[in-house]
């Protein structure tokens, strides 16, 4: 049985939720109920810091997905503008113009009077209000017509909220409903999908009645993500946990481009049913998907970088970050590179070096573009690495870096710590064949390092794995005094890998054993995380932060659902008890709305010849001057114009403040 | 037992074991819950019990044929999809009890890859969306059937292809060399050499063979550029071919990659310049490699993608020609195979009267259409009012007049008429519809013409009115076929779930009696809201039925298919039409009324776009007699 699908949706979602605080506002470190830590998952039914209250009761959950409250109004219309169709387009647009009343009761405009009565008329939002992340729809509908229709009956005369991903509505019909909450002449309150009864609820007469739909966003039994929804009337919950729309069937154009959502609508027929104040919020608490461009778009060039060795690729970057004592932020960046094109790779081997480059920054100022101090040949490999013409059949490549910053109190570098990929060789025609190396210290990009005569890790080591690619550290403490957990890419055969795999490394940089062999666990597994990684998963990019109630676990990794097609999905964990890291990796699960970024994404695909360009790494690391700002490399390669194809190194960032 | 039947007895055996084996866990037990009972009354009411159905499906599932009792509570033999044509004869004396058929059936409805084995050929069902059953194209393939390169050396690409009846475009900085090696692609470093061969290939529909013999480059060290490959791509070659699904192989690695995405998807040894290497590519997805007529494995790939894949010959070499990687032959083979979800030309229909759009028919719903002799007629229902109309072009359609061809009359069509669903016997045509009495429940009516155009008179009744348990019928499908009249309809119980039903009659004056104990209604019924089924097609192709119908899931319409050789024991096939992306069907489909064409089948359905519901039309390859025959 797939492992996901055994897992309750509820749980599941509260799992997940319980680990995203990204875009989160401050918090208060010290736990505010005074429980004995904080409660882990939001949403699986149980105390698990034993203060008596569960879930979303517990004050610990506030800013959680799965439970959060806050709010950011996207849309908020009180229906007094002299001229409504700046924000509304009138439907039907093919059935002539009309103009709806607006009444004032009780000293609140209200919109009503739909008229000619002949058909259903609405005000379609201009704008797409994203709620895939989750979100509000609250308004206030209200009927003043006591007589001629029943409060159990239909009516020809309504007026309502719509959800809908169409524009317009054809002349006659009603617009297609994703989710409508409906108020008839006469009370009653019908909340329908595709004009379906899914609920109703019964109103007084010429009496407010608040409506609020609550969306959420979870994942279904074949792990598709799906938008639920909670619909009170009245103060009455009368639908819950319903299912209004599969993520990918909503609108992504517009104001919902990086956020998907949909139209919001106030829709009637006739007159004496109205539609009061409307408001739309997106829930503010967590959102992966949201990246914060930054200047200074890189390239091999612009970090001082050789060409004799990396002008036909750079990529993969790794990336770290710290305070030093003459600037405020100081930056490390390590790439690697290639004299010939990753293209080439299914023909023949092409060789890999990493390079180094270093800047130092005023406290949020953007990169530079010409002024890293750099490695300029490879810091690590051979110049040139790779050799058509079988001139360099010695040559090993080194790849995928990633830089992990040991810092003080004062968030100044202690050490850097490098991890890549280490091509093995012992049989000339079995080239690609990887282990993995761990070196400390690094020093800065001059600084020549010597490897030993073996790598740190070894397919050897791993039976299950015939290369290790990818690696990258995170401490299993604060200090990393008992070391580390190497997280990699386990390369099972010739096609796309389908797993992460970790295993424990000492502060001596040297493998901990256990039964026998490495102390080893699987990480993520391709075919458990759903649709968006059927085709393989890659390159994790994990980031651990410790607090005084535990550890919390992020790894960004890429992911394809057909070959070929990456994209950068998130995974997430976490313990209460961080002293088990020595011993065991939380189970990480992934967020419900993956992949996070992909190549239709107009971020990755902003500025590509023909809007293609392809995802081929990203690295992630905490801002040195300010933890709670993420900045992430987002690696990418695209076509030139007349032919070729070059990379770019795109810097993001995100805020995460501590919970 | 007849001599045939003798003749697949062993084999039968054998096929048994392996079905023993493949059907555990398959319901066969029971012979349903012996509430069913066959509608014996003129008029056709449904007298029989409801279904202890499990809800509408999510798409296709592993099949389980519980109610075994349907393969000898129906006449069978008169039900199968083609009279002509008797699974039993093919499955021998191990499958003549009703348990036998429904335990072979089950085993293999499983899966495509069982379905598509040859042991199962006796389900003419097991044709659709399996690779199975395809119609070799003879006639002006696409590809050429054999270039040995090696014979045309001196020759150029072009000429080699001329002379084996194909074409061939070449592509890189340098022009590929035809040498004692073969062809060698001549790219290079920065950019990629090679050929376009032959015209584009529908892989969605087109099963295609290519075997290929390489000659394996001579001197290569472990960093040469030497390599050449076979492969689709779905865009004209520029520096880097994107190899969406072909072999490629790399001199320096000493071996053949299967490229899938552009990406290695496997790779295998190389073997010697003899090896002979085959890739199958089936319209369902599946790319099997076979070295030295072994399989290799097969691996997923997506052929909706490569609807015109051209096929390339390709690769690199830095060395001399006479030591280079090329590819000594080519040997090619493809064929028409019925992959349900291959739509091509998915456009609107207009309606013209007088040629003049008349744009609230073409916003018309439920249409039905038929081969009336030489022409093809529409039938659809605006504002409750039924209108005919007579195809132009497969996308336009044209009305003699704006007066509908049936409106409602009579009491029971208080609410009007809708639903239209043409058949033709040969010589009359009737007309089915929905009509909906006072309270909105449906029963079904029937009118017929025998003149052109068509004049219909109705029937003096509702050929099926609801009794019992139901409450109304809507949605008719009817098929003729050989003297045998089959009704599917939509069924709605007074628990407010719906089904499909199946009926059939030799005799339309002598009312319909229900195909019972079958899986039909298990597979369609819905119970609740947020979910429908409806609008039934019937059609008879390749000697199986295929059912289409629309499925709604929040708001969004799907068609989806399911056949069967008897009526009784359905392969689900789930979604097969769903939202185009764009344009009028962007959001969705529903309403399907296929025809069966020789080697093809057409389409009208209504196309979804959260606005509307727009007609439109769509076609697709498939071979209609190529289902396996013992006689």
């Amino acid at each position: 049985m797939n492992r996901w699908i055994a897992i309750p949706v509820v749980l599941l979602f509260g799992l997940i939720g319980g680990c995203s605080w990204l875009n989160a506002p401050a918090r208060n470190l010290e736990p505010p109920d005074g429980g004995v830590g904080i409660e882990l998952f939001c949403d699986d039914g149980l105390d698990d810091d034993q203060d008596m209250a569960f879930d979303c009761d517990d004050v610990d959950c506030a800013e959680e997905p799965a439970c959060c409250e806050r709010r950011t109004t996207t849309l908020s219309e009180d229906w007094t503008a002299a001229d409504l169709s700046a924000d509304w387009t009138f439907a039907p647009t093919a059935g002539g113009p009309w103009t709806p009343f607006r009444p004032s009761l009780d000293g609140t405009t209200y919109l009503g009077g739909f008229l000619p009565d002949d058909s259903p008329r609405a005000l379609v939002s201009a704008d797409c209000v994203s709620l895939a992340l989750g979100g509000w729809v609250n308004t206030t509908l209200r009927t003043t017509d006591s007589t001629g229709c029943g409060p159990s009956a239909a009516c020809d005369r309504y007026a309502g909220v719509v959800l809908t991903v169409a524009t317009d509505s054809a002349p006659g019909s009603k617009l297609q409903d994703e989710l409508a909450v409906t108020l008839h002449a006469g009370g009653l309150v019908l909340v329908t999908q595709a004009d379906v009864e899914v609920a109703r609820a019964t109103a007084g007469i010429d009496e407010n009645v608040d409506v609020e739909i609550e969306l959420r966003p979870t994942l279904d039994d074949f792990n598709l993500p799906i938008m639920k929804a909670h619909v009170t009337v009245a103060g009455e919950r009368v639908l819950e946990d319903f299912s209004v729309a599969a993520i990918g069937d909503l609108v992504t154009a517009g104001d919902c481009a990086e956020i998907p959502g949909l139209q919001v609508a106030a829709q009637g027929r006739g007159q004496d049913v109205y539609v009061g104040p409307l408001e739309t919020a997106k829930q503010d608490c967590a959102n992966p998907s949201q990246f914060d461009e930054r200047s200074a778009i890189l390239s091999g060039s612009s970090l001082q970088l050789a060409p004799s060795w990396m002008d036909a690729y750079v990529g993969s970057p790794g990336l770290a970050s710290s305070r030093n004592s003459v600037s405020d932020v100081q930056w490390d960046l390590i790439v690697e590179g290639s004299n010939n094109p990753p293209e080439l790779e299914p023909t023949t081997h092409i060789g890999y070096a990493l390079g180094q480059a270093r800047v130092a920054t005023d406290e949020g100022d953007d990169w530079p573009l010409g002024t890293w101090e750099s490695s300029g040949s490879p810091k690590v490999g051979d110049d040139p690495p790779s050799c058509l013409d079988g001139s360099c059949p010695d040559n090993r490549s080194v790849r995928e870096p990633h830089l992990l910053a040991e810092l003080n109190e004062e968030r100044e570098l202690r050490d850097l710590v490098l991890s890549f990929a280490r091509e093995l060789v012992t049989d000339p025609s079995e080239r690609d064949v990887f282990g993995i190396q761990i070196v400390r210290p690094v020093g800065g990009p001059t600084t020549s390092v010597t490897l030993p005569s073996t790598p740190t890790l070894s397919p050897d080591d791993i039976p299950e794995c015939v290369s290790l690619r990818d690696p990258a550290l995170i401490p299993v403490d604060p200090d990393a005094q008992q070391g580390y957990w190497v997280l990699f890419t386990c390369v099972e055969s010739a096609g796309a890998a389908t797993e992460i795999h970790a295993v424990r490394i000492s502060r001596a940089l040297e493998v901990v054993q256990e039964g026998g062999g490495p102390m080893r666990r699987v990480v993520l597994v391709a075919g458990e995380l759903g649709p968006f990684a059927a085709a393989g998963i890659r390159s994790p990019e994990p980031l651990i932060s410790f607090e005084e109630d535990g550890m919390r676990l992020r790894i960004w990794f890429l992911a394809q659902s057909t070959p070929g097609d990456w994209a950068v999905a998130l995974a997430e964990a976490r313990t209460h008890d961080a002293a088990l890291l020595e011993f065991e990796l939380p189970e990480s699960l992934p967020f419900p709305v993956n992949p996070i970024l992909s190549n239709t994404s107009s971020l990755v695909r902003s500025g590509c010849l023909d809007e293609e360009c392809n995802i081929t790494g990203i690295a992630v690391t905490p801002r040195g001057d300010d933890p709670s700002r993420l900045r992430f490399l987002l690696a990418r390669r695209l076509n030139l114009p007349g032919g070729g194809r070059t990379d770019q190194l795109i810097p993001l960032e995100q805020t995460w403040r501590k919970p | 037992m007849s001599g045939n039947q003798k003749n697949q007895h062993w084999r039968w055996l054998a096929f048994a074991a392996v079905l023993a084996l493949v059907s555990t866990g398959c319901g066969s037990e029971g012979g349903g819950d012996g509430q069913f009972q066959a509608d014996s009354g003129a008029g056709g009411s449904d007298g029989s019990e409801d279904l202890a159905g499990e809800g509408g499906a999510d798409g296709p599932r592993a099949p389980s044929f519980d109610g075994v009792s349907g393969v000898e509570n129906n006449p069978i033999e008169q039900l199968f999809a083609d009279p002509e044509r008797n699974p039993r004869d093919f499955l021998g004396a191990d499958a003549e009890g009703a348990q036998g058929y429904s335990d072979a059936a089950a085993a293999c409805y499983t899966s495509p890859n069982v379905c598509g084995a040859a042991d199962c050929g006796a389900f003419a069902s097991c044709c659709v969306n399996t690779g199975a059953c395809c119609e070799p194209i003879v006639d002006n393939p696409p590809l050429p059937a054999l270039l040995d390169f090696q014979q045309c050396a001196g020759q150029t690409v072009a000429g080699c292809a001329q002379a084996a009846g194909s074409s061939a475009t070449t592509f890189g900085q340098l022009e590929p060399v035809l040498n004692t090696r073969g062809f060698v692609p001549n790219g290079t470093a920065t950019a990629e050499g090679g050929a376009v061969i032959g015209d584009p290939v529908n892989l969605s529909s087109e099963r295609v063979q290519i075997d290929v013999r390489f000659s394996l480059p001579i001197g290569c060290n472990g960093t040469c550029l030497e390599s050449a490959g076979v492969a689709f791509t779905a865009k004209e070659p520029d520096e880097f071919v994107d190899a969406e699904v072909g072999l490629l192989l790399s001199g320096s690695r000493e071996v053949v990659s299967l490229m899938i995405g552009n990406a290695v998807a496997d790779s295998f040894d190389a073997g010697t310049d003899s090896t002979q290497w085959r890739l199958i590519l089936s319209p369902e997805g599946s790319a099997q490699v076979l070295r030295n007529g072994i399989s290799q494995g097969t691996h997923s790939f997506d052929p909706a993608a490569l609807k015109r894949a051209l096929l390339v010959a390709f690769g690199r070499n830095l060395g001399a020609e006479s030591s280079s990687a090329a590819i000594a032959v080519i040997e090619s083979g493809s064929s028409l195979c019925d992959n349900p979800q291959a739509w091509t030309d998915r456009q609107p229909i207009s309606i013209t009267l007088d040629g003049n759009d008349v744009p609230s028919h073409a916003l018309g719903v439920g249409p039905s259409i038929v081969q009336d002799g030489a022409r093809k007629r529409m039938a659809y229902e605006v504002d409750g009012e039924i209108f005919i109309s007579e195809e132009e072009s497969p996308s336009a359609f044209f009305l003699g007049d704006l007066s509908p061809a049936l409106v409602p009359t009579e009491p029971y069509e208080a609410l009007g008429v809708g639903d239209p669903e043409l058949v033709s016997d040969g010589s009359v045509l009737f007309l089915f519809y929905t009509a909906r009495n006072q309270n909105g429940a449906g029963s079904i009516g029937v009118a017929s013409s025998a003149q052109d155009p068509p004049l219909f008179m109705k029937a003096q009744g509702p050929v099926l009115v609801p009794t019992g348990d139901v409450i109304s019928y809507d949605a008719p499908s009817v098929l003729y076929r050989d003297g045998l009249w089959v009704l599917v309809a939509r069924t709605t119980l007074s628990s407010a779930a719906t089904e499909l039903r199946a009926f059939y009659t030799s005799d339309l004056d002598m009312g319909w009696e229900r195909v019972i104990d079958g899986g039909l209604e298990q597979l369609t019924r819905v119970e609740g809201p947020t979910s429908e089924i409806t609008d039934p097609s019937l059609i008879v192709h390749n000697s199986a039925y295929h059912l289409y119908y629309a499925r709604r899931t929040g708001t969004r319409w799907a068609v989806e298919l399911a056949v069967s050789d008897e009526l009784l024991l359905w392969r689900a096939m789930g979604e097969v039409l769903g939202g185009s992306g764009e344009g009028f069907d962007s959001l969705g489909a529903r309403s399907p009324d296929a025809i069966s064409q020789p080697d093809r089948i057409e389409l009208i359905y209504s196309g979804q776009d959260g606005v509307s519901f727009r007609l439109g039309t769509a076609s697709r390859p498939a071979p209609s007699d190529t289902a396996p025959s013992i006689f």
